[in-house]
C-alpha cells in the first residue's frame, strides 16, 4: 500500500513538472494582440478567395478605443486612382502596372459583427464601414477601412469581430495574384492595423512600401480544389478531401503577424530538415516549379545556410518548419518574405557563381528575422528590415559561398562568370548608393522618397552599408554582440529607430548619437582624402643667425659637411582631407620607405589635419582608413597616396580595352 | 572546285601575303589608339598616384571599377570599359553586338570610329581582292592602294545595298522578333521558352547576316573577276550563284568560320594564363593579343582568297561543261 502510494505521488510529480514544463514551452513568444481563426475558398475559375475571419484583437494601449483600423491591400489594384497607382506613375513613370478588367482586385467587406458573449445576438457594425486616407486624403483610395464600435473598447480589453469578404485577386502583381492556375495569396484579408505610441498606425498601401502588423495566432482553413498543393504560412495540421472535387487544409501558426499562401496544381514538392548542433531543427519545404527541378539542392542549401548563419548571430529560428517556394515564371511574387514562408526567384542556367536563386533565398528567407520575429515597421523605417537583412544576407553570402564574380548573359541565354574579377557582395551596394547619397534621408516614410530607386537605395543598400560601417567600426565582436542583444531584446515587438540606438550606445558604453544622426537621419556624403604627401631632407640652415651673441651668415655648406658624416633626415607632410560633410574619426596609415609605418587616428571634424614627420627615411605612402571600414566612404580611390604610383594598371587595362576595340573593329569589318 | 581545294589554294594565296596582314593590323592598331589613348588618360587620371596602382598591379578592385565608372559616367565610350569585355567576354560582347545590333547604343564616338573604320576597309577589300586576282598575286601598298581605288565606288555602292539589308534586320526583324519573343514568353508557363525562343531568334538571325554577307563577298568578287560595272546586276549574279552552289558556298563560309572559333579558344585559354603583374607580362600580354589579331585578319583574308578561288573555280567548271555540251 506505502509502495503503492510512493508510486502514486512519484508519477503525480512527474506529470505536474511535465505538465508544468509543457505550459513552459508553450509561453506564448509574442503578445498576442491580433488574431485570426479563418475559413476560406479559392474559386480557381473566378480567381476570388471568399470566405470569414474571426478576429480576436486585445486593446493593449492605455486608452479606450471606439474606432477599429484595418488593411484592405487588395484595394490598391482596383482602378488607376488608388495610391498604389498614383504612386507607381509617380516614382516609376516608366513601369505603371496593367489594369485590364479582369487583371485588377478588390476586397468586399461583406459584414462585420461583434461577437459577443455565447447565446447574445452577435452586433453588426457593417453600416459604419468608412474609407479612409490617413496619408493623403486620396478619396478613390480603399486600402483603409475605419470602422465605429458601439461602446469604445476598454485598455487591455479583447474584441471578436466576424468578417465575412471577399477577394478578387489580380493578375501578378506587387507580389500578389494568380497566373493562369497558380495562386499567390498576400495581403488577402482584412487585416487590423496597429495602434501604438497612441495612435492608429494603418497607412495606405503605397507602391514603395511593405507592411506592419502586429502578432497573434493563425488558425485557417483553406479550401482548394483536390488537384492543387498547397503552401501556407504555418504547420498543415489536417487535410480532408471533401468529396467534392475540393480538399480542406487546416494552416497554424503561433506569433506570426501575417499569413500567405500559394496554391498550384504544378509545385514540386520537396521536403529536409535543417539540423544544427545547438539550434533547433526546422523542417524545410520547398515547392519547385518542375522547369526549376535543377534548383532543388540550391534553393534547399541556401535555405539552410540562412537557417544557420542567421541562428547562429542573432538568435534561434523558432518555428518548427520554413517554406521556400519558387514563384511561377512572371506571378510578380518572386523575392517575398512572409512568416514561416518566402518566395525565391530562379532562373534557368544560371550558374551558382551568379548566387541566383542563392541570394534572394537566403535574403528572403533572412527576412524571418528583420521582418519575421522583428516587427519592424515597414511603412516608416524601412531600413530597419531591409538594410538589417541585406547587411546580413551579404554577410551569409560571403561566409557560404565566397566573393561574388562579374557575370554577363549574352543574347540573354548564357551566362558567362568571369572568375578573376570578384568583388565582396555588399560593394554592389556602395556602387548603388554613390550617386544618391545626398538625395534623402535614410529614415524617411517610405511614400516619401523622391523615388522609387532612393526608397530603395536608402532602405537596403545605405542600410546594408550603414550597417557594415558601424560593424567596422565598433569590431565584431562587440557589433555581434549589438545586433544579437537588440535582436533578443526585440524579437516579436515593434521597435523603432530609437531602440536600435539606444542597444548600441547600452552594449558598447558609446555616445553613439554622432552615428545615427548623421548617418541615418541625414543625407551628406562621407568622404576622407588624402590631400597632399610631400618627403625631402630638412632643410639646411641659410642666411642670418644669431648665435651666442653674434650675428653670422650661414651658407649651408656647412652643415652640409656635417651632413655627410650624418645620416639625412627628410621632412615628410601629409595632409589628410574630409571632402564631405559627414563627420567620422578615421585612422592613417603613413608608411615609410625603410618599412617603418605609423598610424594616426584623426578625430575628422576640421576640414583638414597635417600630419608632420622628422624621420631618417623618406615618406613613402598615406592612407585613410587603411583597413577599408568605411564602407559609406563614396570615394575610396583618394583615400591614398603614394610617393611612387605605378603606372602599369593604367598600360594593363588600356591594352585590355584596346584590345577589345581592335576585335570590335575587325568585326564590324563584316559590313564592308 | 571543292571547299578543300578552294581553302587550301586560298590559304596558301593568303600565307603569301605576310605584308598584307600586317599592314591591315597596323591600320587595326592605328584606328583602335585613336581612343585607347583618351582611354588610357582616363585611367592614368583615375588612379592618379593613389595605392590603387599597387593593387591593380596584383589584381583587381571593383571600388575602384566603379568610381572609375561614376566619375566618367557622362564620357560615352570611356564607360565601355569594363571586365567583362577582357578575355573571352571580347568574343561575346562583340558577337552579341553584332548579331542584335547593340553597338547603335554606343555612342556617338565608338560608331564614327567604326564607321570611318568600316569606309576603310571598303577601300582595303578592293585592294585585297584585287592583288588576290592578279596574276603575281603580291602585295605592294601601292598596288593595294590603286585596286583599293580602283573599287572603291563599286565596293561602296555594294556596301550601301547591303547595308539596306543589313538594316532591315537590325531595324525591323530585331524589334519584331523581340516583341514577338516578348509575347510568346510573357505568357508562357517558364522561362524557358523565350530562351529557346531567342536562341533560335540568334542563329536565325547570324544565319540570316551571314547569309547577306555571303552574297556581298561573291558580288564584290564577281566584280573584281568580272570587271563588272552594275552592282545590282553582280548583287543579282551572286545571289544565283550563291544559292545554285549552296552547299559548296555555305560549306566554305562555315569551315572558314569555325577556323575563327578554334583560334578565339585558343586566345581565351591562353590569354587568362597571363598574369599581367609586370611590365613584361603586360607586353607578353600585349604580344598575344595582337597575334590573335593578326589571326583574325588571316580569317579575313581566307575568306576572300578561298572565296575567290571557289568562284573561279566553279566558273571554269561551268565552262568546260558548256563547252563540252
Amino acid at each position: 500500500m506505502g509502495r503503492k502510494v510512493i508510486v502514486g505521488f512519484i508519477t503525480f510529480l512527474l506529470v505536474s513538472v511535465g505538465a508544468f514544463s509543457c505550459l513552459l514551452a508553450q509561453e506564448p513568444l509574442s503578445k498576442r494582440i491580433a488574431n485570426y481563426t479563418m475559413d476560406v475558398r479559392l474559386d480557381p475559375e473566378k480567381k476570388v478567395v471568399s470566405g470569414s475571419e474571426v478576429l480576436t484583437w486585445l486593446n493593449d494601449s492605455e486608452v479606450e478605443l471606439s474606432e477599429l483600423y484595418f488593411h484592405l491591400y487588395l484595394n490598391a489594384f482596383k482602378n488607376n486612382m488608388t495610391t498604389f497607382i498614383a504612386d507607381a506613375r509617380r516614382v516609376y513613370p516608366g513601369r505603371i502596372p496593367r489594369l485590364k478588367k479582369e487583371e485588377l482586385s478588390y476586397i468586399d467587406v461583406e459584414s462585420i459583427k461583434i461577437i459577443g458573449e455565447e447565446g447574445v445576438e452577435p452586433i453588426d457594425i457593417t453600416p459604419t464601414i468608412e474609407y479612409v486616407q490617413p496619408d493623403d486624403g486620396n478619396p478613390y483610395d480603399q486600402t483603409v477601412m475605419k470602422v465605429t464600435l458601439p461602446q469604445p473598447l476598454p485598455p487591455q480589453q479583447t474584441i471578436k469581430l466576424d468578417i465575412s469578404f471577399t477577394a478578387k485577386l489580380p493578375l501578378g502583381m506587387a507580389r500578389t495574384g494568380f497566373r493562369d492556375d497558380y495562386f499567390f495569396v498576400a495581403q488577402w484579408f482584412p487585416k487590423i492595423g496597429v495602434f501604438y505610441e497612441g495612435a492608429w498606425n494603418c497607412h495606405q498601401y503605397h507602391y514603395t512600401s511593405e507592411f506592419f502588423a502586429d502578432y497573434g495566432v493563425y488558425d485557417v482553413n483553406l479550401t482548394v480544389p483536390s488537384n492543387f498543393i498547397l503552401g501556407a504560412t504555418g504547420v498543415c495540421r489536417s487535410k480532408k478531401d471533401n468529396g467534392d472535387g475540393t480538399t480542406i487544409y487546416n494552416h497554424y501558426q503561433e506569433d506570426v503577424h501575417d499569413f500567405t499562401w500559394t496554391a498550384s496544381p504544378h509545385y514540386l514538392v520537396y521536403e529536409d530538415t535543417f539540423t544544427h548542433e545547438y539550434l533547433p531543427e526546422v523542417k524545410v519545404i520547398l515547392l519547385l516549379q518542375p522547369y526549376h527541378k535543377m534548383f532543388k539542392d540550391r534553393y534547399i542549401e541556401a535555405t539552410k545556410h540562412a537557417l544557420r548563419y542567421y541562428g547562429e548571430w542573432y538568435g534561434a529560428y523558432p518555428y518548427p518548419q520554413i517554406t521556400c517556394v519558387d514563384p511561377a515564371y512572371r506571378s510578380g511574387s518572386g523575392g517575398m518574405e512572409y512568416p514561416t514562408l518566402f518566395t525565391g526567384g530562379a532562373y534557368w542556367l544560371t550558374p551558382i557563381e551568379l548566387r541566383s536563386p542563392e541570394g534572394v533565398t537566403i535574403h528572403e528567407c533572412g527576412h524571418s528575422w528583420w521582418y519575421g520575429m522583428i516587427g519592424s515597421n515597414e511603412f516608416e523605417d524601412a531600413w530597419m528590415d531591409e538594410g538589417f537583412n541585406s547587411y546580413s544576407d551579404d554577410r551569409v553570402l560571403e561566409k557560404a559561398y565566397g566573393p561574388n564574380y562579374f557575370s554577363r548573359r549574352f543574347l540573354q541565354i548564357f551566362s558567362i562568370v568571369f572568375k578573376r574579377f570578384s568583388y565582396k557582395p555588399t560593394w554592389g551596394s556602395i556602387s548603388a548608393y554613390r550617386p544618391y547619397a545626398k538625395l534623402d534621408d535614410m529614415s524617411r516614410l517610405t511614400w516619401e522618397f523622391m523615388d522609387g530607386t532612393s526608397y530603395h537605395i536608402n532602405s537596403y543598400s545605405k542600410g546594408a552599408i550603414t550597417m557594415w560601417t558601424l560593424e567596422n567600426y565598433l569590431g565584431p565582436e562587440l557589433s555581434a554582440k549589438v545586433f544579437k542583444t537588440y535582436f533578443q531584446r526585440w524579437k516579436f515587438r515593434h521597435p523603432r529607430p530609437q531602440d536600435f540606438i539606444d542597444v548600441v550606445e547600452e552594449v558598447t558604453g558609446q555616445d553613439m548619437s554622432w552615428f545615427f544622426d548623421q548617418i541615418v537621419f541625414g543625407s551628406n556624403e562621407l568622404d576622407y582624402a588624402i590631400e597632399r604627401i610631400s618627403s625631402s631632407p630638412v632643410a639646411k640652415r641659410q642666411g642670418y643667425f644669431d648665435e651666442e651673441g653674434e650675428r653670422a651668415f650661414i651658407t649651408g655648406e656647412e652643415e652640409g659637411e656635417k651632413e655627410e658624416k650624418e645620416e639625412v633626415i627628410y621632412e615628410s607632410h601629409v595632409i589628410v582631407r574630409r571632402q564631405g560633410e559627414v563627420v567620422f574619426p578615421v585612422e592613417v596609415l603613413v608608411t615609410f620607405e625603410n618599412g617603418e609605418q605609423e598610424k594616426k587616428v584623426w578625430d575628422g571634424e576640421y576640414r583638414w589635419v597635417r600630419y608632420t614627420f622628422n624621420k631618417p627615411t623618406r615618406l613613402q605612402s598615406a592612407e585613410v582608413d587603411p583597413d577599408h571600414k568605411i564602407f559609406l566612404d563614396i570615394n575610396y580611390t583618394n583615400n591614398s597616396k603614394t610617393m611612387n604610383p605605378r603606372k602599369l594598371p593604367a598600360y594593363k587595362w588600356a591594352f585590355r580595352w584596346m584590345f577589345w576595340l581592335q576585335h570590335f573593329l575587325e568585326t564590324f569589318t563584316f559590313f564592308s | 572546285m571543292g571547299i578543300f581545294k578552294a581553302l587550301r589554294t586560298g590559304i596558301k594565296r593568303v600565307n603569301k601575303n605576310k605584308k598584307m596582314w600586317f599592314f591591315l593590323l597596323v591600320v587595326n592598331i592605328l584606328v583602335a589608339l585613336v581612343l585607347t589613348f583618351p582611354l588610357y588618360s582616363a585611367l592614368k587620371t583615375s588612379i592618379g598616384d593613389s595605392l590603387m596602382g599597387e593593387r591593380l598591379t596584383k589584381g583587381f578592385d571593383y571600388r575602384w571599377y566603379d568610381e572609375f565608372k561614376y566619375k566618367f559616367r557622362d564620357t560615352g565610350f570611356i564607360t565601355l570599359w569594363s571586365p567583362t569585355i577582357v578575355g573571352s567576354g571580347t568574343f561575346f560582347s562583340n558577337v552579341e553586338s553584332l548579331a542584335t545590333g547593340r553597338f547603335f547604343q554606343f555612342g556617338p564616338t565608338i560608331l564614327v570610329l567604326m564607321a570611318v573604320y568600316v569606309l576603310l576597309n571598303i577601300l582595303f577589300a578592293g585592294g585585297i581582292l584585287g592583288i588576290f586576282h592578279s596574276p603575281e598575286e603580291k602585295f605592294t601598298i601601292k598596288g593595294f592602294f590603286s585596286f583599293g581605288g580602283t573599287y572603291f565606288n563599286r565596293f561602296f555602292r555594294l556596301f550601301i545595298m547591303s547595308g539596306i539589308l543589313y538594316g532591315i534586320l537590325y531595324f525591323l526583324a530585331v524589334p519584331y522578333f523581340s516583341g514577338l519573343i516578348n509575347r510568346i514568353g510573357g505568357t508562357a508557363a517558364s522561362e524557358r521558352v523565350a530562351m529557346v525562343l531567342g536562341l533560335i531568334f540568334g542563329v536565325v538571325m547570324f544565319f540570316l547576316l551571314f547569309l547577306v554577307n555571303m552574297i556581298f563577298d561573291y558580288a564584290k568578287i564577281r566584280t573584281v573577276v568580272g570587271n563588272g560595272k552594275s552592282m545590282l546586276k553582280e548583287t543579282g549574279k551572286a545571289i544565283g550563284f550563291v544559292f545554285k552552289n549552296f552547299g559548296k558556298t555555305m560549306g566554305l563560309y562555315y569551315f572558314i568560320g569555325v577556323l575563327g572559333i578554334v583560334f578565339m579558344v585558343i586566345y581565351g585559354v591562353v590569354e587568362p594564363q597571363i598574369s599581367q603583374v609586370t611590365p613584361l607580362l603586360v607586353l607578353l600580354a600585349f604580344v598575344w593579343q595582337q597575334v590573335y589579331m593578326l589571326a583574325r585578319i588571316w580569317v579575313r583574308l581566307t575568306f576572300f582568297s578561298s572565296q575567290l578561288n571557289l568562284f573561279m573555280g566553279l566558273q571554269k567548271e561551268k565552262k568546260v561543261s558548256e563547252t563540252a555540251a
